[in-house]
């Protein structure tokens, strides 16, 4: 078996490609990650799940890690189901198709993968991110994504450390459960914001935000509030008051975050600065600061890591293509999307390229588009839309109040980022939202 | 001549439970083709707990919910606003349901291994439980030859009695069951469908036809008053395109 393991490895470790080393291998040896890795990773493995923030997270906290001087095992590219985990463990292997001195795995794992992913791999800690509405098309109702979370969960080493967002009232009942069944695991609640219960008392006040959009308060989004909008309430579990480590957003700007940050090992707060666009960072940022700090990295050196970060596979990220400034951040689900528009209509040098396709990894459902909040967008002068489903994207700015004028339909991704490039003026910032399949071939089309 | 047309009043049924899939679409929808023909409009939201006057609205809608939501729904619905709905639906008020808002619009819903939850009748049709999810892009055909696109996403599979009228036949997609080939249900005024998508931005001659009914509602009677006419080349566009998608 060992022998057969190593010659696939191997062999496929030529290929590339984000799952398919890991869909090849599996498919000619299924128990290859139960009986060949399994053994062999180390006791540092933490699985990143939720909607929302998975990728960013995972990799804040790979970076973290590495500068901290750890061998860090990471699936990157957003390749979370178990031929991507596979892959990455492939990839990480060296002669005989063993894993070479891994300190750690960070595993980025799709909602429902987990319960399968966590039979067959050690998995002790694991971070929860989110739970939003998100390709319901996939998995039918939040609530039974919840279900899979928590099967997952129930999974992994009964005595490991599960992170968790509890501001998010599905994942604080999922805590409640797991407690129940896994009475020896360490419990710490993520948490952003103050509500004058948590630990912190700022003087400062949050910048003022932009007026509601008109049409927003005729008809509003009723999406579940953004985790950190909610009150952080504590949470006791098995009879104990859970540790909670908190951001306190002191001052939110289109490209940063600015806050004081809790959590349970440091002596006192600390002022730190998330140098990642969109306050919805502050949340993946806050969980791998957690997790970081929880292992052992100085928070000078984490921060440090933070600050080299240049964004994952796209998901946050700034380039430079045909000599402009673009901006690229990936919108998949209502809540995560109106966030990002949030912080577009920030920026008044702001021209915007959406693409949307409906292929399986988007959500072949794209009604959630009208539960996004696109009227933060009603003052951008230009629109593109791109991708299968562009003109869904046109009809939706126009209900948003974006006149017909403003926006160009060009199906052709390529053709799309053209269109935009070139009639955008030379001091404009393009910011390009894509769905995840929009965003690979966007990639694709900027690598050349 | 516009200002001379009257308010248009919707009612917007558990908006904050029954949003599941895009429904806020079909809000923004109405109040849009409202807006830009100098139609006043007004959106009120009736929840739990609330009493709905059905002379006060002119257009009701009710989206989809989880089957949790669904539960807590059915049991207001049949308590606080039946007989409201079914004096709304005597007085030609357009009245409209996506999803789960059909089902309960129903005579009953049977899901699978759950207990039955009742509808309040406005429609004559029952919903049972499937043990397949029937999802994809939808595409029907109505009476007058008007086509309607959409996604649909249910498990509850519904059969139409003899006082309701399919609201189309399946082009494309699985319809009410998968089986019987009619998608949704029409009785007077009031309309049942699975079309998700939003439903109503993409198909706007719909749109309109139900915001006819709610101008002559609001104007007690009065059927002689039309909707000024919009440009809806970015919709149809998309309703094309939609026209296209594999189910």
């Amino acid at each position: 078996m060992a022998k057969l393991a190593a010659r696939l490895i191997k062999w496929f470790k030529l290929g590339s490609g984000s799952t398919v080393p890991g869909r090849v291998a599996l498919a000619i040896r299924p128990t290859l990650l139960s009986e060949w890795f399994a053994d062999q990773c180390p006791k540092n493995v933490i699985a990143i799940t939720g909607t929302n923030g998975k990728t960013t997270t995972a990799g804040l906290l790979a970076a973290m890690l590495e500068a901290h001087g750890l061998t860090v095992v990471h699936n990157t590219l957003g390749a979370n189901m178990r031929n991507g985990i596979a892959s990455a463990l492939v990839m990480a292997t060296g002669k005989m198709g063993k894993l070479k001195n891994i300190d750690a795995m960070v595993l980025e794992v799709d909602e429902a993968s987990l319960r399968h992913v966590a039979k067959e791999l050690p998995i002790r800690d694991v971070v929860v991110t989110n739970l939003f509405r998100d390709q319901l098309d996939r998995y039918g109702e939040l609530d039974t994504t919840a279900q899979f979370i928590a099967e997952g969960v129930a999974e992994c080493d009964p005595e490991g450390a599960r992170y968790c967002n509890i501001q998010d009232d599905t994942i604080r009942g999922m805590m409640t459960t797991l407690a129940a069944q896994q009475p020896k695991s360490r419990f710490m609640g993520l948490a952003m914001g103050d509500n004058g219960q948590a630990d912190i008392h700022p003087d400062d006040i949050p910048a003022p935000e932009k007026p509601l959009p008109t049409l927003l308060q005729t008809v509003p989004c009723r999406f579940e509030q953004p985790a950190w909008e909610r009150p952080i309430r504590p949470l006791k579990l098995n009879g104990q008051t859970v540790p909670v480590a908190q951001l306190y957003v002191t001052n939110s700007e289109p490209d940063r975050t600015l806050g004081r940050l809790s959590h349970p090992s440091l002596v006192q707060p600390s002022n730190i600065t998330i140098p990642l666009a969109g306050k919805f960072n502050g949340c993946n940022a806050l969980a791998a600061l957690a997790v970081a700090l929880d292992w052992g990295v100085p928070l000078q050196t984490a921060l440090a890591a933070m600050d080299n970060y240049a964004g994952v596979f796209g998901r946050s990220e700034t380039l430079t293509v045909q000599g402009k400034t673009v901006k690229v951040f990936l919108i998949k689900n209502p809540v995560g999307a109106t966030e990002v528009f949030r912080t577009v209509a920030a920026d008044p040098t702001a021209h915007v390229l959406l693409g949307l396709n409906d292929n399986d990894a988007d959500g072949r459902d794209v009604s959630w588009i009208w539960d996004a909040a696109f009227e933060w967008l009603v003052d951008i002068p230009a629109f593109t839309c791109t991708g299968k489903r562009a003109a869904d994207l046109a009809v939706r700015l126009k209900y948003a109040g974006v006149g017909a004028d403003s926006i160009a339909v060009v199906e052709d991704v390529e053709g799309g980022l053209t269109s935009a490039l070139v009639s955008m003026p030379p001091d404009g910032t393009l910011y390009v939202l894509p769905s995840y399949t929009a965003l690979l071939r966007l990639q694709q089309v900027w690598a050349k | 001549m516009t200002s001379s047309l009257p308010t248009i009043r919707i009612g917007h049924l558990y908006p904050e439970l029954m949003n599941l899939y895009g429904d806020r679409g079909n809000i923004l929808a109405l109040v849009q083709r409202c807006q830009w023909r100098g139609i006043p409009v007004t959106v009120t939201d009736i929840s739990i707990g609330d009493t709905l006057d059905p002379n006060t609205v002119d257009l009701l809608f009710m989206g989809g919910g989880q089957d949790a939501q669904q539960h807590l729904v059915c049991d207001d619905l049949i308590h606080t606003k039946a007989d409201a709905l079914h004096k709304a639906a005597e007085a030609k008020t357009p009245i409209l349901g996506v999803c789960g808002g059909y089902q309960l619009f129903g005579h009953t819903f049977d899901p699978i291994g759950g207990e039955r939850i009742p509808g309040i009748g406005l429609l004559d049709c029952h919903t049972v439980g499937g043990e397949q999810r029937l999802i994809g892009n939808v595409v029907i055909e109505r009476a007058n030859k008007q086509t309607l696109v959409g996604f649909e996403n249910h498990s509850g599979q519904t059969f139409l009695g003899d006082n309701a009228r399919p609201l189309g036949q399946v082009i494309t997609g699985h319809g009410n069951n998968g089986q019987s080939g009619d998608e949704g249900a029409v009785s007077g005024t009031v309309y049942g469908t699975y079309l998700h998508g939003a439903l109503l931005p993409k198909n706007p001659a719909f749109a309109d036809e139900l915001l006819t009914l709610a101008l002559h509602h609001a104007a007690n009677g009065d059927t002689d008053l039309t909707l000024p006419p919009l440009c809806d080349k970015t919709e149809y566009a998309a309703h094309q395109r939609a026209q296209q998608l594999p189910a």
